[in-house]
């Protein structure tokens, strides 16, 4: 159907009254009506403008009569209905402009998440919530994901979990790269807005010489050829918690060369990195320094052992931080980039310190003199760690890489089990991080 | 000397090579090309050989036997992976430019006219005029050109040649629609820009908005370059204004032209920079990155950028298709230009002289919070406008008038101030006088509609979406609804869905299976916005390394993954 228009005329500044028919237009709902304004470029003085008109429409002049009149827009009635092409003989052709009553949709832009990823105080655990293979096939998908994109930023990484149906909270997404991290899958920046997939990479168990798992970068491909040349098992995680543990039966003495993958033997990982992590106060030196805060912009509160409280008792002055160590989290308000930060304060060197949030908290108890004790079972070699003495990721991490399994959780989530954990690996752990060991 | 084949793949390569994913390929053959795309064939810097007779030579003997047109067949691909077809069709734009350039000032091209300049191309001499034996049914070169939009299509691109609307035009129009600059309307343009710029009116490091935008009030004698640099449909403006800004930026300025010098190639010395603009929220600080793009001649070399006066060399790395890395901070002023070594053609490296810049969210990873100078925005596409701060006033009259609209103005200093969350508000930009009209230029849409894709899985490295998890689509259009057109790209005849859909909502995908789909937004019977998409099987999922890796600090050593570095025998 060919459209028509009314002919209107008027003096006023055309941009002006056109922007008031649209508005009048919208606030009428009436875009299907009047879908379009067609009118006479002109800057100032006369002008025309046609509306569009459905000759079906019973009492049409008056209805735009009665339309004009109640939003007071200027214009007289010139014509009958025109086509497009008659209107082209009122106005030349290159002189008719249009305007579009439609509005473009306002979608949410991009914003920056102002919570920092790396603080899990938010992150709770429910038991009664068992999830199915389901969900365990999805995060091996995660990882397909992961291993192809190579790397990212944050804001995908959530986009991708929510994508995939990982977490019901937002907060809970929190806990997944960490969880990631722990299985050797990837890698974080100091801030953990950046990620970044890690080497494919065969591990020997620690507790069992002929058995080994697979870390990092995986594909459905790289699954299938092992398959099909080696005796594989996939293992879920506790609760599919995280993507399978994919095992291997060795022995391996080299690395393994397949089909054009190139998968490097790491040997005894767990072991390898327990020897090698430093001491508490060592750890401290090593981790990320935020230098020369100024935290006066900044709302500030403190870690209490079970939650974020306000804190008045910290103050800054002259460049120096007065406060007790432990965990702090920092809120900026400010308009274009409101953000929060965690950090613990580290009083005596005067600095404070970003990391891994369970390892932050881990060093607020010790500060404050709190020793964790945990279980070894010798025959079982298995650890348990109380859920509220979480380890530092990078210790977590070589109990973690001792089976390729993350921990599981007592029915009452009070305990923390790491499986295939050797005697040397815990008392390792036990002598760097000043911890407890009691026999099962 | 080259033959047909090594033709074929040398200008498939010249056309598409480190050219971004999405955009759309013209295949501007002329002769200019040719001896461009030729001194790539040459033994030594001495080689005299004529690359456009070489090139003509090498399609006849493959595409004609006594007086008959032999086109490749349709279906062979080369083993390389391109079309066999591409120097053939090569050819067929090669007689558009030449009948161009003799038609100027008829009102209808006329079919015969071309068939004589195909004729003459083809090496035809049988003394007939009109369609050559071979060709002779009409449309019989179609299959060709079909054959290379799916390929490009498949390949992530979108392609321009397509059917004329005039009977007079039906098949002639697809080698008619690739024909851009002509080596005239080139050497029309050096010299405007060439006499200017010794006025002063035109700086050197001018960008491709201001040159475009200053071609556009210029009056020029050919008439194909009047209508060439007003074109109205979306996609040929895109191609002409690079083309343009190509020879503003392909200019020796040391050298004096030599118009005696036409059958020489112009050397593309410089490539180009835009800004990538990274913020570090805890500090609050905005940063602008030089962002070198690819040029079309890079074939992987090691390129080295050198600042001004610095021995410290920036290797230059490929960040994705069509670009590098990021290499530093710079001023947004630009007017910057930097040594660049490792290429036989490629000298400097230049980031324009820029009053405004308009930066988009990665098309590849929209809510990476990074914006760069990646393509023009969409409709219904937030972008940063970063610009001086005297285009503040101009900016506001665009916001009072309902032509844009913006979340957020941020001072970045004295002399440059962010606009955030930028949106086109209308189409309808007819009858203003602006006070700038770069800017002007720059931000009027010439598209009438966008097909944008969020959500789902996507693999960048793919440009894809994995099965079972496809993107939601919306049109974005100040029009209600709008006609949507899906095909299977190796299926282009048969159509998956034609409707009339609800435009600015997004919906649903079809569940389709793995393969390359394209979809195409119709309004009036005329295509107004095009977008690929390729869906992907898990099983296709490769294992890229990542440019920036993370690693763990452990003291004495580093870990990614399993793997231990010690960090002292690093």
């Amino acid at each position: 159907m060919v459209r028509k228009y009314i002919g209107m005329h008027t003096f006023s500044e055309s941009r002006y009254v056109l922007s008031r028919i649209k508005k009048a237009v919208q606030a009428e709902n009436k875009e299907k009506v009047f879908p379009e304004i067609k009118y006479e470029i002109k800057k100032t003085g006369d002008f025309f403008y046609f509306l569009p008109a459905d000759e079906q429409e019973k009492n049409l002049l008056a209805l735009i009569n009665t339309f004009l009149s109640r939003w007071n827009l200027p214009g007289v009635i010139i014509s009958n209905l025109m086509t497009l092409n008659e209107v082209r003989s009122w106005v030349k052709p290159h002189k008719i402009g249009t305007i579009q009553t439609f509005e473009l949709p306002e979608l949410p832009e991009w914003q920056f998440d102002a919570v920092d990823p790396l603080d899990l105080s938010e992150v709770t655990f429910d038991p009664s919530d068992p999830k199915n293979t389901s969900f365990g096939y999805r995060f091996d998908q995660l990882r397909y994901w992961l291993s192809a994109t190579a790397e990212g930023s944050w804001q995908t990484f959530k986009d991708v979990c929510a994508v995939l149906d990982l977490v019901d909270k937002a907060h809970a997404v929190r806990s997944i790269p960490r969880r990631l991290t722990l299985l050797g899958s990837i890698e974080r920046s100091n801030d953990g807005r950046k990620w970044s997939i890690n080497p494919t990479m065969l591990v020997q168990c620690a507790a069992g010489e002929d058995s080994y798992f697979l870390t990092g970068q995986q594909s459905p491909r790289l699954i299938d050829q092992l398959k099909e040349n080696y005796d594989v098992e996939t293992l879920p995680q506790w609760n599919y918690q995280g993507p399978s543990c994919v095992r291997l039966k060795g022995p391996f003495a080299d690395n393994v060369a397949l089909n054009g993958f190139n998968i490097v033997n790491a040997g005894n990982v767990s072991i390898k990195l327990a020897k090698l992590l430093p001491d508490l106060e060592e750890w401290k030196d090593i981790l990320p320094v935020i230098d020369r805060l100024s935290t006066t912009t900044y709302n500030i509160e403190r870690w209490n052992g079970t939650q974020y409280v306000q804190c008045d008792t910290f103050y800054e002055r002259d460049g120096r931080y007065y406060g007790e160590s432990g965990l702090y989290r920092l809120t900026k308000k400010a308009e274009n980039n409101p953000y929060q930060i965690v950090l613990y304060l580290d009083k005596p060197k005067q600095r404070w310190l970003r990391g891994d949030w369970y390892g932050l908290r881990f060093l607020t108890y010790n500060s404050a003199g709190q020793q964790l004790e945990v279980k070894y079972d010798t025959r079982a070699n298995e650890l348990l760690i109380p859920i509220e003495g979480h380890l530092p990721l990078l210790y977590e991490r070589s109990l973690v890489l001792a089976s390729g399994m993350l921990p599981a959780r007592d029915n009452n989530n009070t305990w923390l089990k790491y499986t295939n954990i050797s005697n040397e690996l815990v008392q390792l752990l036990a002598e760097k991080l000043n911890i407890t060991i009691g026999e099962i | 000397m080259a033959n047909y084949d090594e033709w074929n793949k040398a200008i498939a390569e010249y056309f598409v090579k480190n050219l971004p994913s999405g955009s759309t390929v013209y295949l501007s053959v002329d002769d200019e090309t040719l001896m461009d795309i030729g001194v790539r064939f040459a033994q030594s810097e001495t080689d005299s050989t004529n690359w456009v007779e070489d090139f003509k030579k090498a399609v006849q003997t493959k595409c004609t036997y006594n007086n008959v047109v032999l086109p490749p067949l349709r279906y062979e691909v080369q083993s390389d992976k391109f079309p066999n077809s591409v120097a053939f069709l090569a050819a067929m734009v090669l007689a558009a430019h030449y009948m161009v350039r003799e038609e100027e000032g008829k009102l209808k091209i006329s079919s015969t006219a071309y068939f004589k300049r195909l004729r003459q191309v083809l090496g035809i001499s049988d003394g007939n005029t009109g369609r050559p034996e071979g060709l002779k049914e009409a449309g019989s070169e179609v299959p060709s050109w079909e054959k290379w939009n799916r390929w490009l299509i498949g390949n992530g691109w979108l392609y321009s040649a397509e059917q004329g609307e005039g009977g007079y035009n039906k098949f002639i129009n697809y080698p008619l629609s690739q024909a851009l600059l002509r080596e005239a309307d080139q050497q029309a343009l050096e010299h405007r820009f060439r006499e200017y710029e010794s006025q002063g009116e035109l700086s050197r490091f001018s960008d491709k908005d201001t040159i475009n935008s200053w071609v556009r009030k210029q009056q020029f004698g050919s008439k194909h370059l009047r209508e060439l640099i007003h074109e109205s449909d979306f996609r040929r403006f895109e191609a002409v204004t690079d083309a343009v800004f190509e020879v503003f930026s392909s200019i020796d300025w040391d050298q004096d032209s030599d118009p005696t010098n036409g059958k020489k190639p112009i050397l593309k010395r410089r490539m180009k920079a835009e800004l990538y603009r990274d913020e570090d929220v805890i500090m609050g600080n905005i940063t602008y990155f030089l962002y070198p793009r690819q040029p079309r001649q890079y074939n992987g070399e090691r390129l080295t950028v050198f600042l001004n006066g610095s021995d410290h060399p920036y290797p230059l790395q490929e960040e994705r298709q069509g670009w590098f890395m990021p290499l530093f901070p710079v001023n947004p002023s630009g007017g910057l230009s930097y040594e660049v070594k490792g290429h036989p053609q490629i000298r400097e490296l230049v980031l324009p002289e820029r009053n405004f810049w308009i930066l988009v969210p990665d098309p590849d990873n929209e809510t990476s919070g990074v914006f760069a100078g990646w393509k023009k925005p969409g409709l219904g596409e937030y972008f940063i406008l970063l610009c001086r701060k005297e285009y503040m006033y101009q900016m506001m009259q665009f916001r009072q008038q309902d032509l844009i609209k913006w979340d957020a103005d941020y001072p970045i200093d004295k002399e440059w101030v962010e606009f955030q969350g930028c949106m086109i508000n209308t189409l309808s930009w007819e009858d203003i006088k602006p006070e700038y009209p770069d800017l002007y230029e720059a931000l009027k849409p010439r598209i009438t509609a966008t097909i944008s894709l969020k959500g789902g899985l996507r693999v960048p490295n793919h440009s894809g979406w994995l099965q079972g998890y496809l993107p939601k689509i919306t049109i974005f259009a100040f029009d209600d609804s709008i006609s949507l057109k899906l095909v299977n790209n190796s299926t282009p005849d048969e159509v998956i869905m034609e409707k009339i859909v609800k435009t600015n909502k997004p919906m649903s995908i079809p569940s389709l299976e793995p393969g390359v789909y394209l979809f195409g937004a119709h309004s009036s019977e005329k295509i107004v916005a095009q977008r690929s998409i390729q869906i992907l099987l898990w099983d296709s999922l490769d294992s890229p390394q990542p440019k920036q890796p993370f690693n763990a600090n452990i003291g004495t050593c580093t870990m990614r993954g399993a793997f231990i570095t010690n960090n002292e025998k690093t």
